[in-house]
């Protein structure tokens, strides 16, 4: 369109009705850009006056009713997140107006839900049309959807899928659905429907379309023929929509998808086509055709923000990625910033969609949802200190990364390792073999004299010069602390029936000559999670210190820590009061670490059939995975899943100003160390006594979370975890009060909206406050997921609270402030109990 | 083991949760549950065929191992090779067996067991201690009637030969078992018996008139040095066990007095001398009366407390009472003894005084120490 029909056009028509006016491509960037402008003010003056959560959420960010836009980036955006928890305030026009309801897929977790009224549905097909025309051709042509004829559907509330589907098929002159629904649920193609079609359509002589989901695409239809049926060679497009998420999880990427789609459908790259969008700006969608990269239409900017600052970034920088489209008028969707990875390319040259805006999709900045604190920091800590094992297959051997000295580099505990440099495991089992022979040594040691070598090799970590310095903040000042002699003898005493000393010898129980005695069971084999670096070192001195042989798994971030923290025992040399000389590499004669990728299952079956005791930390599935493995009958268990932690205060502790920020100050360091990442790290704080307590509360602890940042300097995070934290925020701007560092140190949420309920960790010093009419209620959101309640009550209160959330599968209470400090009992038992076997010799008990 | 903290000045006594007095007591040990008995005793004792004859029956169907202690205070240098044994033998009981420095000594073997990187600085810090009991448990049975060690929380040692003493305190060294069985006595001279229990008179007596002095603490000073002064004369006899029981009742009861109640000037002055080998019972034993005049003279109100005791001792008052104590201390050569031995020694070096006005005893005696009132204790026993 020449700029003279657009000025002339410009007369009679609104902005937005300009711009869904404009071809999908081509219109150069100098024309547009003015128009989405205005389109785009027109839009927000709408939302504006018509949604009250919305001017809300824009007032807090400070704009107005007023505010006269000049650029695009200086627009508000909503996370998308927004629309799956309030959707319901966001709407822009009467509900009679709305007539459906889309909703996402929800790859996991909530749907985003959108209201749409007619005018949304029709901009909708507007911008959508061109698109599919510029890319396909504009003649409608016969359509094969893999997929369920939707027939039959609940009206009213479209699946996002089928609302898709029926977006596409404007163009669509006939459509044959070749997928069914199994008996259990899931969909299956039907072959011989397929193939019919595609006869049929072969025969017809003329241009048809494939097209369904992303996933369902692959999973349903081409992964099932692979290999099973010759090549249906058919001259098609194929279209495919919907996103990666699911199947990036798999590790299916866009070359692998295309080749099965050559192998299956007979289709070329070039006629792949796979469209970009989502439920939150419906209608909208960038095409990326073959291994090409995206372009946008005429009605959507791309905007691509730095995750921490959020600022925009020129081309070539990834960043998350934010679209602005007029196209949504019953809900305020024209900005969203997405958790999508991106990053804004050059047009390629002498393309068709010269003057579209190009840009990649790399992929998602966050888990799809907190499964617990395991799974979460294996993604989190992938940046800093990962291994760069690139063959993470059944393949991929297991590496030797300790043996009575480090293979690997120990001078950065978070550097990241290259595995493939290591030794390979041959033989798991003949290193466990080696391990027990080598553990037979630490017969000749006391609990004591153990517990001198792992309190000198801890003096060694605190060292100034130590190179372990950088994980002070991920609790190495802790366990230093934890490992002095003295205390482990007290955790002995109180894990081994009172008294460590029966792992020295036979001990009287009882009457009648009884006499027990506590001997190793062997060999313990431990798989360590990424969260807490340190945590596997716990669980492993307990099991030194019992004379146990220790085979360990890292974790394959922060691999090297362990390593490291090993590498102190090497060449020490410790004088007992008897002149005996103590020598740690007594010690790691009897322990090896090793790393091999989760799907390597037989390294993980010998490791496990090995143990005498397996320990595992970590997520959800990682620990069933593990706990799925072979193992031998005797063999104990001490999983450590995913659990979360909160705090509770009552209005008895919150008598004066100084009370509070007494209070305050031992929360924000519950809240910081290990950055938030343990399991007993707490994510919501109850407070009782209303609002003006909580806000009271929330107010000095945001000021202690200041200080806390001084004194234990948050690690480094990764753009995920910025963009996480920044969602949340945003998060709270729109529905609820926060305070925050400037940068990404530290937030406090304040968050009075609905019953009293866990707020979804986000991690990285990031802490809700709820109030609370009576804070004994929040007892009963207990459950065996959660580990740690701190509790600031005191008196029958105190122990009421912990008896009532105890029965709901809670374990530990401590006071404010000693949350995260490891202690014996942990998840409900004595680790050093389980590392032992009773013998019992007389009796018997009487 | 959990104590309670006090919150307010009020009385405390500390016992061992057992006490067993009495001929043949010592065959308790049999019922202590222990699997692995380390008796740890004196060279003297573990020769001695009587005192021998009497440990092998009591622990006869026990599994145990006799080690010995270097002889003197103990020497933490001197500790390796008796520490060695027990942590080899890996006892879950400890029988400490002899007098005050068997005892101490045993102590420290006990806690270094337990917590082997307990450095020298540790030890001598007070209440510092990690707990104990979770390898061993400890009896204790003296041998002699005086240090008290049985029913304290104190131990004294040196770093090594020659060092100045430190003192281990925790109520986590106050044995689990306290065995007075006045045939361990033995035939200890009468000048040894006597020094020692005018050890623990002193303990119970200086205790009596402490600055950390409580009407709990007052009342069974009462006792002990009531029992201690009585029946002292009677149990030279060998064969006065019940007259040697009280004096090991009375000398244990002293013990616990001092663990509450921190002797004065008199165990100030003794701590310097025994640098210069003047034995820690024969200086308490005999500067007690001189620390009873000096302090009399000194501060009315003191006297008026030496009066009590004295009358409810049958002794009149504060002369009769330091009277009758320069008797006993004549009677069985102490008196002439230390006073020879204070002759010979150097206490005009202004070493010696700051010492004794640095010692913890200086500020537990009832009236603030100065250089006269100190050389007036000496006098009184030169």
């Amino acid at each position: 369109m020449a700029r003279s029909q657009i000025a002339a056009a410009a007369d009679a028509q609104s902005a937005i009705e300009r711009l869904l006016a404009l071809p999908a491509f081509g219109t150069p960037a100098s024309e547009r850009r003015p128009l989405m402008l205005a389109a785009m003010q027109e839009a927000y003056d709408h939302h504006f006056s018509s949604c009250e959560a919305y001017a809300a959420y824009c007032r807090r960010r400070g704009f107005d009713e007023a505010t006269r836009f000049e650029r695009l980036e200086d627009f508000p955006y909503l996370p998308t997140d927004a629309f799956k928890r309030h959707a319901d305030r966001l709407v822009s026009v009467a509900q009679d107006k709305v007539s459906a309801t889309l909703q996402s897929s929800a790859t996991s977790g909530q749907p985003s839900t959108v209201l749409i009224d007619t005018l949304t549905a029709r901009r909708q097909v507007q911008v959508l049309a061109p698109v599919i025309a510029a890319t396909l051709g504009s003649h409608r042509r016969p359509f094969i959807i893999c997929d369920v004829d939707p027939a039959g559907g609940r009206p009213g509330m479209l699946g996002a899928r089928s609302a898709a589907v029926r977006g596409f098929l404007n163009l669509a002159r006939e459509t044959i659905y070749v997928l069914e629904e199994g008996r259990d649920g899931r969909l299956q193609v039907a072959p011989d429907k397929l193939e019919a079609a595609l006869k049929e359509l072969r025969g017809r002589g003329e241009p048809f379309a494939i097209m369904g989901f992303t996933y369902v695409l692959f999973e349903s239809v081409m992964e099932p023929l692979l290999g099973q049926a010759p090549t249906l060679d058919c001259d098609a497009h194929l279209i495919h929509i919907g996103g990666w998420k699911r199947l990036e999880d798999r590790k299916v990427s866009r070359s692998i998808f295309n080749a099965a789609a050559r192998q299956v459908f007979g289709c070329p790259a070039d006629k792949v086509i796979d469209f970009y969008g989502f439920t939150e700006q419906m209608g909208l969608v960038y095409p990326a055709v073959g291994n090409a990269d995206r372009v946008a239409p005429a009605y959507a900017e791309v905007i691509v923000r730095d995750p921490e600052t959020h600022q925009p970034l020129p081309p070539g920088q990834p960043g998350l990625l934010q679209f602005l489209t007029p196209v949504p008028h019953s809900y305020p969707g024209i900005s969203v910033i997405t958790d999508d990875l991106g990053m804004l390319t050059e047009p390629p040259e002498g393309g068709p969609y010269l003057d579209g805006q190009w840009f990649q999709v790399l992929g998602r900045a966050k888990n799809a949802e907190v499964r617990g604190c395991g799974d979460v920091m294996a993604d989190k800590m992938a940046v800093r200190g990962s291994l760069a094992q690139t063959a993470s297959n059944a393949a991929a051997p297991a590496r030797l990364l300790f043996h009575r000295a480090p293979y690997l580099d120990v001078s950065d505990p978070v550097l990241a390792v290259d595995v493939s440099a290591l030794p390979v495991v041959e033989d798991m089992g003949a290193l466990a073999e080696e391990l027990r022979r080598g553990r037979e040594v630490l017969d000749t040691y006391s609990f004591d004299e153990l517990a001198m070598l792992v309190g000198a090799a801890a003096r060694r970590w605190a060292a100034p010069d130590s190179s372990l310095g950088v994980l002070r903040a991920q609790g190495l000042s802790f366990l230093e602390r934890w490992c002095q002699p003295h205390r482990l003898a007290r955790l002995g005493d109180e894990a081994l029936r009172g008294a460590r000393g029966h792992l020295d010898g036979f001990r009287t129980a009882g009457a009648a000559g009884r006499q027990i005695r506590a001997y190793p069971r062997g060999l313990v084999s431990h798989w360590l999670s990424g969260n807490v670096p340190l945590l596997g070192m716990l669980a492993l001195t307990q099991s030194i210190l019992t004379r146990n042989a220790n085979l360990v798994k890292s974790a394959s971030s922060f691999s090297s820590a362990l390593p490291a923290l090993l590498e102190a025992f090497r060449g020490l040399e410790v004088a007992s009061p008897t002149g005996r000389v103590l020598r740690g590499d007594d010690i790691l004669r009897s322990i090896a670490v090793v790393y091999f990728p989760h799907e390597n299952r037989a390294a993980g079956t010998a490791m496990s059939a090995a143990a005498d005791v397996r320990v595992a930390w970590g997520g959800r599935e990682a620990v069933e995975a593990i706990g799925t493995l072979p193992r031998r009958y005797d063999a104990e268990d001490v999983m450590f899943g995913p659990k979360l932690s909160y705090m509770a205060i009552g209005h008895e502790l919150l008598g004066s100003d100084r009370a509070v920020r007494g209070l305050a100050r031992r929360a924000a360091i519950d809240a910081s160390v290990f950055d938030q990442y343990a399991c007993a790290s707490p994510h919501t704080i109850f407070v009782e006594g209303g609002d003006e307590a909580a806000r009271g509360f929330a107010t000095a602890l945001a000021e202690e979370m200041a200080r806390t940042a001084r004194i234990i300097p948050k690690a480094p995070i990764d753009p995920a975890t910025a963009a996480r934290i920044m969602r949340v925020r945003m998060q709270a701007e729109f529905e609820g009060e926060l305070w925050a560092s400037p940068g990404m140190a530290w937030t406090v949420l304040y968050d009075d909206n609905g019953p009293p309920v866990l707020a979804e960790p986000c991690y990285s010093r990031v802490i809700t406050v709820r109030p609370v009419d009576d804070v004994m209620a929040t007892a009963d959101l207990a459950s065996a997921d959660i580990q740690t309640i701190g509790l600031g009550l005191s008196g029958a209160r105190r122990q009421a609270y912990a008896d009532r959330a105890a029965r709901r599968g809670a374990f530990r209470f401590p006071d404010i402030g000693r949350a995260t400090e490891f202690d014996s009992v942990w998840d409900g038992l004595y680790m050093m109990d389980r590392f032992v076997k009773w013998v019992s010799l007389g009796g018997p008990l009487t | 083991m959990n104590r309670l903290r006090l919150v307010a000045p009020v009385g405390r006594l500390l016992l061992p949760p057992e006490v067993v007095a009495g001929p043949g007591a010592l065959g308790v040990v049999s019922t202590l549950g222990a699997t692995r008995l380390a008796i740890v005793t004196s060279r003297r004792v573990a020769a001695d065929p009587a005192l021998g004859a009497k440990i092998s029956r009591a622990t006869r169907r026990l599994v145990s191992q006799v080690v010995t202690l270097e002889p003197g205070e103990p020497r933490l240098e001197a500790l390796r090779r008796p520490l060695a044994e027990v942590e080899a033998f890996r006892p879950d009981w400890i029988l400490a067996i002899g007098g005050g420095a068997v005892m101490d000594g045993a102590k420290l073997l006990w806690a270094l067991h337990e917590h082997p990187s307990l450095t020298l600085e540790d030890l001598a810090r007070p209440h510092a201690l990690p707990a104990l009991r979770g390898k061993a448990r400890f009896a204790a049975a003296p041998t002699t009637a005086g240090s008290g060690s049985e029913a304290s929380s104190a131990a004294t040692f040196q770093a090594a030969a020659g060092a100045r003493k430190s003192f281990l305190v925790s109520h986590e060294i106050l044995p689990d078992v306290a065995i007075l069985d006045p045939t361990l006595l033995g035939d200890a001279s009468a000048g040894i018996l006597a020094a020692s229990a005018l050890d623990a008179v002193a303990h119970a007596i200086e205790g009596y008139v402490s600055r950390s002095a409580t009407p709990l603490t007052r009342i069974v000073a009462e006792t002990a040095a009531r029992a201690l002064l009585t029946r002292l004369e009677a149990a030279m006899d060998p064969t006065a066990v019940e007259a040697r029981t009280d004096l090991m009742v009375g000398a244990c009861l002293a013990g616990a007095v001092q663990n509450m109640a921190t002797p004065g000037v008199g165990h100030a002055i003794a701590h310097q001398l025994a640098a210069g080998g003047v034995p820690h019972a024969l200086a308490t034993g005999g500067l007690l009366a001189g620390a009873i005049r000096a302090n009399a003279a000194a501060d009315a109100g003191v006297a008026a407390r030496f009066d009590m005791l004295g009358k409810i001792l049958g002794l009149a008052d504060a002369t009769g009472l330091a009277d009758e104590l320069s008797r006993l201390a004549k009677t069985f050569g102490i008196a002439d003894d230390l006073s020879g031995r204070l002759v010979a020694a150097n206490l005009d070096g202004g070493e010696f005084m700051a010492g004794v006005m640095s010692d913890p005893c200086a500020r537990a005696n009832p009236v603030a120490l100065d250089e006269r009132l100190v050389r007036r204790v000496i006098a009184d026993a030169a």
